[in-house]
């Protein structure tokens, strides 16, 4: 049963195909058995008779299908008759010189049109930038504004004493009113020196503004 | 009329595909004449009864004739060529999952069916449905050569050249194929002794 060669298969199924088993030949029996039990033949047999006589369903095409196809065909035709118009290759060469000669001819006849001249005119836009933060310093106001004919040197004293009168403590972080703050105490001192006899040795501020002034 | 008109039911279809490369109708009509019935039963079987896939199928097959004749290898005989080409629909069919997933679902509802059949009568009738049922679980390699074989009634040597396999190995699978499903008919062998 093992050793099964093409021309074993080729007698197996015409026997099969045609003879049941008890129709088989002594020797015919023989070759079949050594292929396949007779229970198995038997039922391989009623399998090949079965299958010849046919499907009891078979079925028939519908005629839509038919119509559908022939559309498809009447289509492809109408395409090929557009895509069938050939042409010889020098023959497309010569039309694609010929365009392209007129093109250019067409392009030397026409005018150039005159070139305009363009300007440009710069404009700057200037935008101010919006003051987000107004810092007020306020500085104690000066006496000489009232006592107008005082001397300086007395006017200034005055107002030296007004400011250590009311002893203000300023914040050191505000430079500018520490500055003033400084200069107004050295135009003070040279005339408490004249009355007080104070010496100028230690007043470096005051030292400074002689020598600017010198 | 009819003295000019060409006898296109005697020529053979390799003739009547070079007529349809140049467009004729008539070449079509009559390969449609010839083919169209075999080859929707063909597909019908193969796709589990299915009427209208089978005959999308056959649709898409005549299609694939009219729009590329030319494709058509002229040293084969065209039903060969043609069997082909449905061979490969099918197998393209039955790789997508759907088919699969049907085929699969389907399979087990008729043995469904027929075990509680088989318990009540087992006649000849219901061994050729039971013979159908088993040919619906086997491969499409496998239901392509036996129905091309024995349905078609086609030669090892179309067979072999439509499935791409030598002929010896058409001729052993044909016989297994054979002895498995008479295996699986053993039951049946009361009623045919």
């Amino acid at each position: 049963m093992t050793n099964i060669n093409n021309m074993d298969l080729d007698l197996f199924e015409r026997l099969c195909l045609t003879k049941t088993f008890d129709e088989l030949s002594q020797e015919e029996r023989q070759f079949v058995l050594r292929m396949v039990t007779e229970a198995e033949y038997n039922v391989m047999y009623e399998v090949y008779q079965t299958m010849q006589r046919g499907c009891p369903d078979e079925i028939v095409p519908s005629s839509i299908l038919k119509d559908k196809l022939d559309e498809a065909l009447h289509a492809k035709k109408c395409r090929k008759g557009i895509f069938q118009l050939r042409m010889p290759v020098y023959q497309s060469a010569a039309a694609a010189v010929i365009f392209f000669l007129a093109g250019f001819g067409f392009n030397l006849i026409r005018d150039k049109p005159e070139k305009l001249a363009c300007r440009t005119t710069e404009v700057v836009k200037y935008v101010d930038r919006p003051v987000k933060q107004i810092q007020y310093v306020t500085l104690p106001a000066r006496k000489e504004q009232n006592q107008v004919s005082q001397p300086q040197s007395e006017a200034k004293t005055a107002h030296a004493e007004e400011i250590h009168g009311k002893n203000e403590v300023l914040p050191e972080s505000n430079s500018d009113i520490m500055r003033q703050h400084a200069i107004a105490l050295a135009d003070v001192n040279p005339a408490s020196n004249d009355t007080n006899g104070v010496s100028m040795e230690n007043d470096t501020v005051l030292k400074k503004m002689v020598v600017t002034m010198y | 009329m009819s003295l000019f008109q060409k006898d296109y039911s005697t020529k053979p279809d390799e003739e009547l595909m070079s007529l349809l490369t140049k467009g004729g109708q008539q070449a079509f009509d009559e390969l449609y004449k010839r083919y169209s019935k075999p080859m929707l039963n063909f597909f019908f079987r193969m796709l589990n009864n299915d009427r209208t896939k089978a005959e999308d199928m056959l649709h898409d097959l005549f299609l694939k004739i009219i729009e590329k004749p030319e494709s058509f290898d002229h040293t084969r005989t065209f039903s060969t060529w043609f069997y082909t080409l449905a061979g490969n629909m099918i197998r393209n069919e039955y790789r997508s999952y759907q088919i699969r997933n049907e085929y699969m679902q389907q399979s087990r509802n008729q043995s469904n069916e027929w075990v509680e059949f088989n318990e009540e009568n087992i006649d000849r009738l219901s061994f050729d449905h039971q013979l159908q049922a088993e040919l619906e679980h086997l491969g499409p390699e496998a239901k392509i050569m036996f129905n091309l074989r024995f349905v078609e009634e086609m030669s090892v040597k179309q067979i072999a050249e439509i499935t791409d396999c030598p002929e010896g190995t058409v001729k052993s699978r044909l016989f297994y194929i054979t002895r498995q499903l008479a295996k699986k008919l053993s039951v049946y062998k009361s009623v045919l002794n």
